[in-house]
């Protein structure tokens, strides 16, 4: 079938006929001297107008944004800020991580993009190379990695059918170097990615394959099934699984180097050459995932009693503890339900996200003896999704400042504009004065 | 070789492709000739830094030329009027479809469709080339797409 690229070059066969073109040189030193010449009177007016713009009160916070520290210590911040659409990138600021908290947030006047909170609180826009949905993100529980599926040009016709964009394979940035890491899958029609999840430095990823191209609103896949692939970040070293072998991951939680997932009742570990070993059983239907205490002493979970998972309805929180044997008998938590379980704080408490009626979704722990509540971190007013890193839960509480609010360029250059205009009206007023004061 | 000489030799070898692409951007000999001009004049204060690989640049001033400069047109004429004087063949419906079809583009969609689908860059590429967001790539490539599916009957397919 003739593309799109044919039918053009077929239509560019019309353009007019090259060859040498003599006098462009001259011609381009000539328009090089008049900007020059330009530039050089702008200056002049443009130092008139700087003072009237500060008259206007145009004061901004730098943008300083901190390095990025390897290996440096994780902090939770107390509060998160809505950040501005005018943030600079990390294309411009140097990387920032490893990144304490993700946020998927306006971009410029009319994009979605990922912010990345560093450690010392500074906020810039994630520059991810070819990203396609902000909402496939998924950052690793140090911090240092954000994974998020590729999109590019597969061999042949994309499969557009479930997506404006043809997927080819997952990137990794790396939010201390700022490089990216791709692996790219080689296919016809492109990819449905599947899961990405993370355990300690490994991120596991699976995918479907299509078998035709378009967009005819009916996607089939290659067998039906994941491909998977599991890939240690720390140690580069990569593991395909088919689709027979590749785990059942549903909601992860990392312990060390583990992924923790909960399939039906059964608590499952996998790790790279070990894909899906199981812990136990539990006596209760877990909602979603469930999470493992620093000291691997007990484990956290939400319990489903709606026998609906993913309901959203707030559920008990219970824990069990492994050394029961192979059934991992719960014991409520005493309080009020949970609507969402995140990790834990210390071997004590756990981190739950509670929305109430004035709440948007604060931040709390809960003492999982007690019951008690305490907040955790503000997490401000969001247009989008929050991600903490797991291990960041346990960091220490510090007190985050206000990162910079920078103005739409556009309002900046009607600022100057307006500006330049009101020196120039006073300017000419003031020629028409003297004139008629001389006559 | 001095500037001016790798400069000379640049355009002679590489106008022709100009010309093609901007011819796509434009749809009219003429204005293609006077974009590909405006852009290798622009090209010259900077040629120093880039005589090694100018395309990059050129391409970049060409595209964003035609956006801005042509912006101010009535970009829905349609050159309904205009065979090109040196066609290689006559033109066929299919042709003529495209070429109007691309005609009724707004500057901006057509110049992402040209870039994407003619140059062949990647949606990273071609914001870089635009100075737009790749969000934006995507939705302008989207609505075109749209829009030459309407206009230039049946077969346009990315």
């Amino acid at each position: 079938m003739t593309t799109l690229h044919d039918r053009l070059a077929d239509l560019a066969d019309d353009a007019p006929p090259g060859g040498p073109a003599p006098g462009l040189w001259d011609r381009g030193r000539q328009y090089h001297r008049r900007r020059r010449a330009g530039t050089a009177v702008i200056v002049g007016a443009a130092v008139l107008v700087l003072a009237t713009v500060v008259g206007i009160g145009w004061t901004q916070t730098p943008h300083e944004v901190a390095p990025a520290r390897p290996g440096g210590e994780l902090r939770l911040p107390d509060r998160l800020y809505t950040p501005s659409p005018w943030l600079p990138g990390t294309d411009e600021t140097g990387p920032i991580g490893p990144v304490v908290a993700v946020l998927t947030s306006t971009r410029g006047s009319e994009d979605s993009g990922i912010v990345g909170v560093s450690a010392a609180g500074a906020y810039a826009f994630l520059d991810l190379e070819d990203l396609g949905s902000t909402e496939e993100v998924e950052v690793s529980p140090n911090g240092r990695w954000v994974a998020y599926p590729l999109v590019g040009d597969p061999e042949g016709e994309p499969n557009t059918s479930t997506s404006e964009v043809a997927y080819v394979g997952l990137g990794v940035h790396d939010t201390v170097t700022g490089e990216t890491e791709r692996l790219e899958v080689r296919t016809e029609h492109g990819l449905q990615p599947a899961t990405i999840a993370w355990g300690g430095s490994t991120v596991w990823w699976s995918w479907y394959q299509y078998v035709d191209g378009g967009d005819d609103g009916f996607a089939r896949s290659v067998e039906g099934q994941d491909s998977g692939i599991a890939w240690d970040l720390a140690s580069g070293e990569q593991r395909m699984f088919d689709n027979r072998d590749f785990p059942r991951l549903g909601e992860v939680s990392s312990l060390g180097e583990s992924a923790i997932s909960v399939s039906g009742r059964r608590l499952v570990e996998s790790m790279i050459h070990a894909p899906e070993t199981e812990i136990g059983r539990f006596d209760v239907r877990p909602e979603l995932g469930a999470f493992v205490s620093p000291d691997i002493s007990r484990v956290a979970l939400l319990e489903d009693t709606d026998d609906a998972s993913m309901s959203g309805l707030a559920e008990p929180l219970a824990i069990t503890e492994p050394r029961s044997g192979r059934t991992l008998v719960t014991s409520r938590v005493p309080g009020p339900r949970v609507e969402r379980l995140l990790g834990w704080r210390d071997d004590g408490h756990v981190v739950i996200q509670a929305f109430g009626r004035k709440s948007g979704g604060d931040y709390l722990t809960v003492d999982v003896v007690t019951g008690e509540r305490r907040p955790l971190m503000d997490p401000g007013q969001q247009n989008g999704e929050v991600r903490i890193p797991q291990d960041v839960w346990q960091a220490e509480v510090f007190d985050a400042p206000a990162p910079p609010d920078p103005m739409n360029p556009r309002t900046v250059i009607l600022l100057w504009g307006a500006g330049a205009a009101v020196v120039l009206v006073a300017g000419a007023a003031l020629v028409l004065w003297r004139r008629r004061v001389r006559a | 070789m001095c500037e001016r000489d790798s400069f000379e030799e640049f355009v002679a070898a590489r106008r022709g492709a100009l010309l093609r692409t901007a011819y796509l951007l434009t749809g009219s000999h003429e204005d293609a000739e006077d974009l590909v001009q405006v852009a290798l004049i622009k090209a010259v204060p900077h040629w120093r830094k880039i005589a090694d690989q100018p395309e990059p640049y050129v391409r970049k001033v060409l595209a964003r030329e035609s956006v801005s400069r042509w912006r101010r047109r009535r970009w829905r004429e349609v050159h309904t009027d205009r065979v090109p004087e040196t066609a290689v063949a006559a033109p066929t419906d299919d042709r003529i479809a495209l070429r109007e079809a691309l005609a009724s583009l707004p500057p901006r969609q057509r110049a992402v469709i040209v870039l994407r689908y003619y140059e062949d860059l990647t949606e990273a590429e071609t914001a870089r080339v635009l100075g737009i967001s790749v969000g934006t790539v995507k939705s302008q490539a989207r609505d075109a797409l749209a829009r030459l599916r309407t206009g230039a009957a049946d077969t346009v397919s990315a």
